[in-house]
């Protein structure tokens, strides 16, 4: 479920990212319905989930994905963690996906939630998830 | 836990270098060239860190390395039972070089007071993933000691060490019980802030990590490009270059950034690394090399994946490098099989290290190092790598394993205090040992390893410790003069298109 998802400003944001992205609708689709906890940023580009539900050892998961359409049927879909120092900016990568269908299968989609549920685990990678992914994350 | 105190009269300070004759207080004549570093890896159970907050990372993915009852290892250095851990025992005042491996193994959190954002160096991940913390310097009464403190793994959230700031002065808090320690947050370079002519951001070039400036040169490792992915286990290059870094470094781009950093934060040394390349990667360093040379003159190191080709050794040298560096992280074959895929199946342990003794006896004693991670493999096995690399003449480059963020073994848990303060003692007697030299080039400073220079705070109190410290003292004052001349800008004939010798020597 998405846990900020009556705030205005989540909705604005949901419904701009929707008509970007097809798969930023269904992503945003499948959290609301999974039994998992999410949040939606609303500032930067494209629509950043994050992860609430704390890992099994206690630790705050960081886990963030963010969708990210530079044109109409092309679609990036970053993995990462904010940095934990107060002033840094920094991004940490865990690879991404380059899509260049208008759509995606729910359980690719499913795998991308689980994948961020877990806290980026390795075995929990996605199937076509490309790790040196080249791309600056969109702010 | 017991203290070990440093000696305080030591008047020398870090290592990294070299000459090409053994060092003796009778009749030597130095001959330098230059030496240096780095990288990550480890395991272990709990720290006392553990009964202060949640559980550490999975403790049960270092199943490899026991950390109950180990022994150092048989055939060079005398048997040690590691330590128990006493989670009761009062804890002790650390020295820098203590404290800076503890710091290195549990990592620090950062208290609201501290006001980084103008007080230090921004953050970022490069290269192989190390660079991620934060830098700060112990001042000591042997020497000051960098290092790079892992702040940004989730190890470091649940450390007893703890950063604040009060009345405009950092201190390290050690929340067991109450300890404090004075540190320095080293400032911002300006240059970081500023582009290159080309408008490239000079910090997407080259990074301090701690004095020398460290560039990752060409196109993220190929390692991570293989399918499935070979990359080490440990690294997070592929995560970085790209995103972090730019990919491919232009060679003017690189002149400007090395400038700066030896203009405006008296660098002296550039440390040039690169991931996998299809056994080009001694060509691709090549052109850096020379104009780094003859455009701006500091001393240059190279940290590759090697070849059997030793010729190229030759040609690199031909064009001003001063040091080689050879990172094959685990002494264990079956480790390095384990944890290094790529290196095992496209380069092989063996390549790593004849390549090292090669360019050892090149460049002479000190000049090249063999970087090892500790805190993976079995101790003794550690133990031994560093017994082997003094034993050549180079000296080791020890990095405490960090599970860095984004790695595969991001899981893992942080190495134990205990064991590697007996790497780091084991690592000081052998290159007093062994004579390699320590702390003799000028102002080489590495935050992300303990520099053998460091562990002279572990040194015991002996003659032969003395009389170790005082060859060191000499040789840096003989040696200062020959550095200076170094890092001058020189003219240099050799071409930077390596080509292999007319005779058609192929591998040795």
């Amino acid at each position: 479920m998405i846990q900020n998802h009556t705030q205005p400003a989540v909705t604005t944001k949901l419904r701009a990212e929707v008509e970007a992205s097809p798969i930023a609708g269904a992503v945003a689709a499948a959290a609301e319905a999974s039994t998992d906890h999410f949040e939606m940023e609303t500032s930067g580009a494209g629509l950043e989930v994050v992860a609430r539900a704390p890992l099994p050892n206690g630790i705050p998961n960081r886990a963030r994905m963010k969708i990210f359409s530079p044109k109409p049927g092309h679609t990036l879909v970053f993995f990462f963690k904010k940095s934990l120092v107060p002033f840094s900016r920094d991004r940490y990568s865990y690879g991404g996906l380059d899509l260049r269908a208008p759509s995606a299968e729910p359980q690719e989609i499913t795998a991308w939630l689980d994948f961020l549920t877990s806290g980026f685990h390795p075995d929990k990678r996605p199937e076509n998830l490309r790790r040196a992914f080249p791309y600056e994350i969109p702010e | 836990m017991k203290k070990t105190k440093g000696d305080k009269n030591c008047p020398t300070a870090y290592c990294h270098h070299i000459h090409r004759r053994e060092i003796s207080l009778s009749g030597w004549i130095p001959n330098f060239g230059l030496a240096l570093f780095v990288h990550p890896l480890t395991r272990s159970p709990d720290h006392p860190i553990a009964y202060l907050g949640p559980q550490r990372a999975d403790s049960q993915k270092g199943e490899l390395m026991s950390t109950e009852g180990q022994v150092v290892a048989k055939n060079a250095a005398p048997a040690q039972a590691v330590a128990p851990i006493c989670p009761d025992e009062p804890f002790i005042h650390l020295d820098p070089c203590e404290l800076e491996i503890d710091l290195f193994c549990k990592g620090m959190r950062i208290d609201p007071s501290c006001a980084l954002e103008n007080d230090a160096r921004f953050i970022s991940r490069t290269r192989a993933g190390l660079g991620s913390g934060l830098e700060l310097v112990i001042p000591g009464a042997i020497k000051d000691v960098w290092v790079n403190v892992p702040v940004e793994e989730d190890f470091a959230q649940q450390s007893c060490y703890e950063l604040v700031r009060e009345q405009g002065e950092y201190w390290v808090k050690d929340t067991r019980l109450g300890h404090r320690y004075a540190v320095r947050i080293p400032p911002e370079p300006a240059w970081y802030t500023r582009q290159t002519s080309r408008g490239t951001p000079m910090h997407k070039v080259g990074v301090l990590q701690g004095t020398y400036l460290g560039i990752y040169i060409s196109n993220s490792c190929g390692f991570w490009y293989h399918s499935p992915a070979v990359n080490c286990k440990f690294c997070a290059t592929g995560l970085n270059v790209g995103v972090n870094e730019v990919a491919r470094k232009d060679i003017d781009d690189v002149v400007e950034v090395v400038r700066a950093a030896k203009q405006e934060s008296g660098a002296t040394f550039v440390h040039f690394n690169s991931g996998y390349q299809t056994d080009r990667d001694l060509d691709e360093a090549a052109p850096y090399v020379k104009a780094v040379k003859s455009r701006v003159g500091t001393l240059v190191g190279l940290q590759l994946i090697p070849t059997l080709d030793f010729w190229k050794y030759d040609r690199l040298i031909d064009l001003g490098a001063d040091h080689f560096s050879f990172c094959y992280e685990f002494h264990n074959p079956e480790y390095f099989a384990r944890f290094l895929p790529g290196k095992q199946q496209l380069v092989g342990q063996q390549t790593f290290l004849r390549a090292l003794e090669y360019t050892a006896k090149k460049l002479g004693k000190g000049s090249c190092s063999g970087e090892i991670i500790a805190g993976v493999e079995p101790l003794e096995d550690t133990l031994r790598a560093i017994d082997y690399i003094t034993g050549i003449g180079a000296f080791p480059t020890v990095c405490i394993f960090r599970p860095t963020i984004g790695s595969d073994m991001e899981q893992w848990p942080s190495p134990r205090y205990e064991d590697m303060l007996i790497v780091f003692r084991h690592l000081y007697q052998a290159c007093r040992r062994n004579h390699i030299p320590i702390d003799v080039t000028p102002n080489i400073e590495v935050s992300l390893i303990v520099q053998p220079g460091d562990t002279r705070y572990l040194a015991p109190h002996n003659l032969a410790s003395s009389f170790y410290h005082a060859e060191m003292a000499l040789a840096r004052w003989l040696a200062r003069p020959y550095f200076a001349w170094k890092m001058r800008p020189k003219k240099i004939t050799a071409s930077e298109i390596l080509t292999p010798p007319k005779d058609g020597a192929g591998p040795v």
